[in-house]
């Protein structure tokens, strides 16, 4: 608690009139500095009553989805008995560290802020500072109150971008049909014959029916995965500043590359660690996969046992340069179809040719069609 | 800011009302003492001119923005008459010119006292209103308020009747010369209803002032809950009186002579407690 520059003229003011009432011996102005300083004294008091069990926030929304670098809007009430007395504004609304937070319009019952996040993935908690004032407003104080519930995730803009289809190649061997031509045992369409075209695929029967002369082939349908792993592995230690940027990263590849999954027809499943255990999130469609994203970003750092499971189970992995870092598992990491989250000032051991290093804007269709088509 | 703005006014409003009622009562009880049968050429002379200056003051306000030392000047040209007939006298020794500074001054404290004082209310209301320090207004506040109670007092007190601005000056001046000289205080007797109502009114005018109408208090606080804190204080300091009265067993009268130890010092010392426990960084 401090003076406030009415406060502190107030205090300086009753003082003086107090001596000079003193030496004078007036008593009524004496007695006026005396009240004037227990009405201080009274104020003050009131102030030093409030406290965070007597101050609440109400937050509208408690979850808010948003693109990266888009705004939205949300309100903050707050809830006191003792607003009666005590003058309680929100000085500041700290959103968790990548978010700006900036205050869009206030009135007497709630204010209205606006939150930016800078990087894909999912925030957590914010910090908001109240600036108390007496009635008097002699005193001034702040109170910092945390809200661990609220939460803001950031969409990876990658999901706006629609993909380019890659065509992979087909399978003979799948889980589901892949709705292109390809080498499963399902028909799929009839097609005219052309010199590249197998001579057991020609369609014999079709082509006695024929009037003309020419040669018509059974094109089968192809076979693709019906679900595709992509696992995210994380165990190396980085600056906030730098899990942000691998996180934001991390999420739009893997918008990028769930998002050419689901065009082919695959069902996607992140792999992750969290709380010290491998979870999953699968999405069929674009809704569940923006929800199963931001699940993969709530991920923690993995042990490295949990890195190598992760890697194993996966289709296709996404990790940082930082990851290849130790020769073990850069060694064992190789051959997998990855996505290397670019990185300053890692040092990787070995990347191996099935992967890309990815900053955000490279074309991942090259990992799609080898994990599809293998 | 208009809530603000209002209580400011009521405030000086207020204290304005007390003070002249105050000035009002120094009036009437110098009527019945004063004896304006024999005004001397100066006398006349210094008060038709200051009469004559406070309208040319009020007049020029109205039109521009004076600075604070020109009413200062206006009304002390005759204590600027003293240095030159000081010299005279001690050039020449001719006593006229010592009797015309004594008459001259004490015209002057006599004149200025009846129509200088209505216009020291009018500035000081006004300073409240176009306030800039509250250590300013409140310090002035006073001693505004020693002067009214005293000039308002002091006249009453008068066995014979009071001849011309000199008598009033000179009566002023040796009244004054007396409080000091026994250690007594010019303070009145609050038997007097005319006063004692007056100093009431100027207590809660400055109170309200203080607590409520110098800076914007925000709208976010109803007023009346404001209205409470200065409410408590006055309940308060009333508790401490009676409640210092009944431990050193005397008679709050008899208390209030040692207002030192009464309200002084109590005074100190709350305000280093709230110094003291607002001294963290928020």
């Amino acid at each position: 608690m401090r003076l406030t520059k009415r406060g502190s003229d107030y205090l300086k003011a009753s003082i003086i009139t107090a001596l000079i009432s003193s030496i004078l011996d007036v008593r009524i102005t004496l007695a006026l500095a005396f009240s004037l300083v227990l009405a201080a004294l009274v104020s003050q008091l009131l102030l030093a009553s409030a406290s965070k069990k007597n101050i609440g926030i109400e937050i509208e929304k408690i979850e808010l989805t948003v693109f990266k670098e888009e705004a939205v809007e949300d309100a903050v009430r707050i809830v006191s008995r003792r607003r009666r007395f005590i003058d309680i504004r929100i000085d500041s609304i700290l959103g968790p560290e990548g978010v700006d937070s900036r205050v869009q319009s206030e009135d007497s019952g709630s204010i209205v802020f606006s939150f930016r996040p800078h990087y894909a993935g999912r925030f957590e908690g914010i910090t908001i500072t109240f600036a108390l004032s007496d009635p008097l407003r002699l005193f001034e104080r702040r109170l910092e109150m945390q809200s661990r519930e609220f939460v803001i995730r950031s969409l990876p803009r990658s999901l706006l971008v629609e993909p380019r289809l890659a065509r992979p190649v087909s399978l003979s061997i799948g889980e589901r049909t892949g709705r292109t031509s390809g080498h499963g045992q399902e028909f799929y369409t009839i097609d005219d014959y052309k010199p590249s075209s197998e001579k057991r695929s020609i369609y014999w029967k079709k082509v006695a029916q024929l009037s003309n002369d020419k040669l018509v082939v059974k094109v089968r349908e192809s076979n693709i995965p019906k679900r595709m792993h992509i696992g995210l592995v994380s165990f190396s230690e980085r600056a906030p500043e730098e899990y942000l940027m691998f996180m934001d990263t991390a999420c739009e590849g893997a918008a990028s590359l769930s998002r050419m999954f689901l065009v082919i027809g695959c069902e996607v499943s992140f792999l992750y660690s969290k709380a010290g255990e491998i979870r999953t999130a699968s999405a069929s469609d674009l809704e569940e996969l923006k929800r199963a994203i931001m699940e993969m970003a709530s991920s923690s750092r993995s042990s490295m046992e949990q890195a190598y499971s992760i890697a194993v189970e996966s289709d296709v992995c996404i990790a940082g340069l930082k990851e290849l870092e130790p020769k073990e598992f850069a060694g064992a990491f190789s051959s997998k179809p990855s996505l290397l989250v670019s990185e300053e000032g890692a040092n990787p051991w070995l990347i191996g040719d099935s992967a890309i290093i990815f900053s955000g804007v490279e074309d991942v269709g090259r990992i799609v069609n080898r994990v599809v088509g293998k | 800011m208009v809530r603000k703005d209002v209580i400011r006014l009521a405030g000086a409003l207020t204290v304005g009302v007390s003070l002249m009622t105050l000035y009002f009562v120094f009036l009437d009880r110098y009527y019945f003492v004063a004896d304006w049968s024999s005004l001397t050429q100066i006398e006349k002379w210094v008060f038709s001119t200051q009469l004559l200056r406070l309208i040319v003051l009020i007049a020029l306000k109205r039109r521009y923005q004076l600075q604070p030392l020109i009413p200062i000047i206006m009304f002390s040209i005759e204590s600027l008459l003293i240095p030159p007939l000081l010299v005279f006298y001690i050039v020449t020794g001719n006593p006229a010119y010592a009797l015309a500074m004594g008459t001259i001054l004490t015209a002057w404290m006599g004149a200025s006292a009846i129509i200088l004082s209505p216009y020291l209310v009018y500035s000081f209301a006004k300073s409240m209103l176009d306030y800039t320090s509250m250590v300013g207004v409140l310090s002035l506040s006073a001693l505004e308020f020693a002067y009214y109670v005293f000039i308002a007092t002091v006249v009453s007190e008068a066995g014979s009747p009071i001849i011309g601005l000199t008598g009033l000056g000179a009566y002023l001046v040796g009244s004054l010369k007396n409080q000091i000289s026994t250690v007594g205080v010019p303070m009145p007797s609050y038997s007097d209803y005319m006063i004692a109502g007056s100093s009431v009114l100027f207590f809660l005018g400055l109170l309200i002032y203080a607590t409520l109408g110098v800076h914007d208090l925000g709208a976010r606080i109803r007023l009346s809950y404001v209205l409470f804190i200065p409410l408590i204080a006055i309940m308060l300091a009333l508790l401490w009186v009676f409640v210092l009265g009944g431990l050193t067993a005397k008679p709050f009268v008899e208390l209030s002579s040692n207002v030192f130890f009464g309200l002084t010092l109590p005074t100190m010392v709350v305000a280093g407690i709230i110094w003291g426990a607002s001294r963290g960084k928020n």
